[in-house]
């Protein structure tokens, strides 16, 4: 039965990590390092929600344990190539996602980047649906204002 | 650029990155199920379960941890705090309904209202709890159950049975402890107030092995509501069900509903039973 957890949520994790952290041998460590927790922890786990959201859980505590340790962020170049998609403006957006407050930033990439939803993202932040709905919209409202600024600084 | 804009190459991108991949997914995801094995082993070598009781053979990959009583004491301890308070609150408008009466009401008689009152009351307790049931029993709780300590059956029967257990304790302290202005009997009273309980308990049971989650609770609400509607139809002079002479006919529906309740009790268990029997 862990194997079969294992085989249904790394891939996921494993994005939820790189978005995080933009690399992507630092996703596979702090993704391995998720699954360890799980597995040296689930037998402790007291059985309150969906296995998805308390490896989730898990994964987001490493990444702020991985930001605390002050790592630089490496921004490497999106490996879209084949799509034909602007890249440019993708890793543009990555990076003003990446520019948010801490909480608007969470929000965001659960919703978009992991397409989770409002329940399952109050769940893993501890928090009501209706905060969670409104941090969302608070991070995009704040997106739709860092481009607005920088489009004005480069029109001037 | 809007924020219609900003959604819309989020969505793009989150849609992209679905084929992100790890690069070393399969020897990580080896490497994992190799250390999994190599604690299993090491665990069983220095395991002494004591009290432990267990249900049909051996599960690998279960850790049981202590005895019944702290398993079942655990389980009491995820009941919601505000599902408590909830009732707390029930508790105090049930005896003001009790000790006051609804006189302003003119339901065929202050006595039969005050019954009336009481059967819209009592499956209140039901529909308090119908969202902390509603989030005891989901099906993707079977990975994680089956990965930890105990059965989803174990979990799932001891936080119901913890449920109704509460929730009779009130409605019965209620009922004892409160003196009735009327004529009524307190065995009338009790047959009033358990009756629609235990029906509206048995379709909460039914309605959990074919549902979860906001669906549930969207059908409990539900059922509150067609009961509610049948309660106050029994108020009218056309069906006058709290008349005396109906008393026999509320003390069988109260034992149908006993039987129904039980049995889909019953049959929750054997669903839950076939969920890990196909997990496995």
């Amino acid at each position: 039965m862990l194997e079969k957890i294992i085989k249904k949520h790394y891939d996921e994790i494993f994005r939820y990590c790189y978005h995080h952290v933009n690399s992507f041998s630092e996703a596979e460590d702090l993704c391995q390092d998720t699954f360890l927790s799980f597995i040296e922890h689930y037998g402790q786990y007291r059985n309150i929600g969906k296995t998805k959201n308390y490896l989730y859980t898990i994964a987001g505590n490493k990444c702020k344990d991985y930001y605390k340790k002050q790592r630089p962020l490496v921004m490497e170049v999106v490996p879209f190539k084949e799509t034909g998609e602007r890249i440019e403006d993708m890793a543009v957006l990555k990076h003003m996602v990446m520019c948010l407050p801490e909480e608007f930033k969470e929000a965001v990439v659960l919703r978009y980047f992991q397409n989770l939803k409002y329940g399952d993202m109050a769940a893993i932040l501890k928090i009501s649906t209706s905060l969670a709905k409104y941090r969302v919209k608070k991070g995009v409202e704040l997106l739709a204002e860092m481009e607005g600024g920088s489009n004005g600084t480069k029109r001037n | 650029m809007g924020q219609r804009e900003i959604e819309k190459r989020l969505k793009q991108y989150g849609a992209l990155s679905k084929k992100l991949v790890s690069r070393e997914k399969e020897s990580r995801m080896k490497t994992l199920l190799e250390m999994e094995s190599c604690r299993k082993g090491s665990h069983r070598q220095g395991c002494h379960r004591q009290g432990c009781h267990r249900q049909g053979g051996h599960r690998q990959g279960c850790h049981r941890q202590g005895c019944l009583g702290s398993f079942i004491w655990e389980q009491v301890g995820y009941l919601e705090r505000y599902c408590l308070l909830w009732q707390a609150l029930w508790l105090a408008v049930f005896l003001l309904v009790m000790k006051f009466g609804i006189g302003q009401y003119d339901w065929a008689g202050q006595a039969e209202g005050v019954l009336a009152a009481l059967s819209l009351l009592t499956p209140i307790l039901v529909l308090i709890t119908a969202r902390a049931a509603a989030k005891v029993y989901q099906k993707t709780m079977l990975e994680i159950e089956y990965t930890t300590k105990y059965s989803l059956q174990s979990v799932v029967m001891i936080r119901m049975l913890t449920l109704c257990l509460i929730h009779s304790l009130i409605l019965a302290a209620g009922i004892f402890f409160q003196r009735v202005q009327f004529q009524a009997e307190l065995g009338k009273v009790f047959v009033y107030g358990f009756t629609p309980m235990i029906i509206m308990t048995g379709i909460l049971l039914l309605m959990m092995q074919y549902w979860s989650g906001e669906l549930l609770y969207g059908g409990a609400t539900g059922g509150y509501v067609l009961m509610a509607a049948l309660i106050f139809l029994g108020c009218t002079k056309q069906f006058g069900w709290y008349r005396p002479v109906w008393f026999k006919t509320w003390c069988l529906a109260g034992a149908a509903g006993m039987v129904f309740g039980i049995w889909q009790f019953h049959l929750l268990y054997k669903k839950l039973e076939g969920y890990e029997k196909a997990a496995q």
